[in-house]
């Protein structure tokens, strides 16, 4: 029997299928401002206050110093956790941390001196400075996966996509085929108004909700709402309403 | 003993003084200390401290050095990089989050600032 961990954000589990499989991995991929790292770090801090497992967050770009305040913002003070030793904040380079991925390395080590569980890496957009062959990042992935695989410990990778709204270009090639979970989480124009949708692209090994959901970022983190009813075209970015709906707001207006 | 001096003992303890005297005695090693005390599980190498704190590689290599020799920073290889920690001593731990919400004061921020500019000064 394969154990799930949950991330602890309502609703999110159950769209994912009941978790993440433990050792697993997850892509959150994702245009700026849609809430990565927040539920990045949503899925940290639940592992340690809720399910007692500690956590690493691997940051390339933003400074530590910038997580803490804006996890405070949401409530969750990530430089006490820290201080009390369920917790590690690493600002690295994605070149130094491949290489400290080796046996006897950070990871080893976080696993024998806080009893490391869960993984954040933010983000791994940044591996493309490494290479630009794709043959090369995805065994650069690969790489990264494996060795947090053999100690058990469940990651969620964010990833950045370079539109805002309509057609999807992931700048991530071949991240998407080597983690198990894929989430995309986007912006939509409904109406004359930004909204936030979040689809499962794909679970391995377990059955996931493939409606495409809203979710908001409240002042408590994410919260996944309905799935948009009776609007199609999400993906591509030109949204409208269903047919239906519109034949029968025509009825009604002829009727008139 | 100068104004400086005797202004910043007003502000903050004797042991904290002392450790900003022996170890935070030059503005490389006050920004390698404050990049290391607001982020406090980073691990980084000396070109990309030069980076983040717009300081020489070869001022900061000096630095690190001392900071690692008085047991402030750890430095752990990996493959043939050279890398800095903050060290996980306890007191060490204990100055260094002291020191970094001393600087967070405005005030003594100023008094730390011309403290270092007039050993500065002394020193040339």
């Amino acid at each position: 029997m394969y154990s799930k961990i949950k991330l602890g954000v309502d609703n999110f589990d159950d769209i994912l299928g009941g978790g993440l499989y433990e050792g697993g991995s997850m892509a959150l991929l994702g245009s700026p401002g849609t809430g990565k790292t927040t539920l990045g770090m949503q899925f940290i801090y639940n592992g340690i206050v809720k399910y007692n497992e500690a956590g690493l967050i691997i940051t390339f770009e933003e400074f530590p110093q910038k997580l803490y305040r804006d996890a405070l913002s949401f409530g969750w003070d990530l430089r006490r956790l820290e201080e009390e030793n369920k917790l590690r904040v690493v600002f690295t380079t994605p070149e130094i941390f491949i290489k400290d991925l080796k046996r006897g390395g950070l990871i080893t080590k976080l696993v024998s001196e806080i009893k490391l569980r869960r993984v954040l890496i933010d983000t791994v957009s940044n591996f493309n400075q490494l290479s630009g062959d794709t043959v090369e990042l995805r065994k650069l992935y690969n790489k990264v996966l494996h060795s947090l695989e053999k100690d058990n410990i469940t990651t969620i990778l964010t990833g950045e996509v370079e539109e805002v709204i309509g057609n999807t270009r992931m700048l991530n090639a071949g991240l998407s085929y080597v983690v198990d979970v894929v989430v995309l989480l986007r912006y939509v124009e409904v109406e004359g108004e930004m909204r936030r949708a979040v689809l499962v692209l794909k679970t391995r090994g377990s059955k996931h909700d493939e409606t495409i959901r809203e979710y908001q970022i409240t002042s408590k983190g994410f919260l996944i709402k309905d799935k948009f009813e009776k609007i199609e075209g999400i993906l591509s970015g030109n949204t409208r309403k269903i047919i239906s709906e519109r034949m029968d707001k025509f009825y009604v207006h002829k009727g008139k | 003993m100068d104004i400086g001096e005797t202004l910043l003992r007003k502000q903050i303890d004797e042991n904290l003084l002392k450790f900003i005297k022996e170890h935070i005695c030059s503005f490389t090693k006050l920004d390698i200390i404050r990049f290391f005390g607001l982020n406090p599980s980073s691990r980084v190498d000396a070109e990309t401290l030069s980076e983040i704190t717009n300081n020489k590689t070869s001022d900061i290599e000096i630095a690190l050095k001392q900071l690692v020799k008085s047991h402030i920073l750890e430095e752990v290889k990996v493959e043939n990089k050279t890398l800095f920690e903050l060290s996980r001593n306890k007191d060490t731990l204990d100055y260094v989050k002291r020191f970094i919400s001393c600087y967070g004061n405005p005030s003594t921020r100023l008094l730390i600032i011309g403290y270092m500019l007039n050993k500065c000064v002394e020193k040339k």
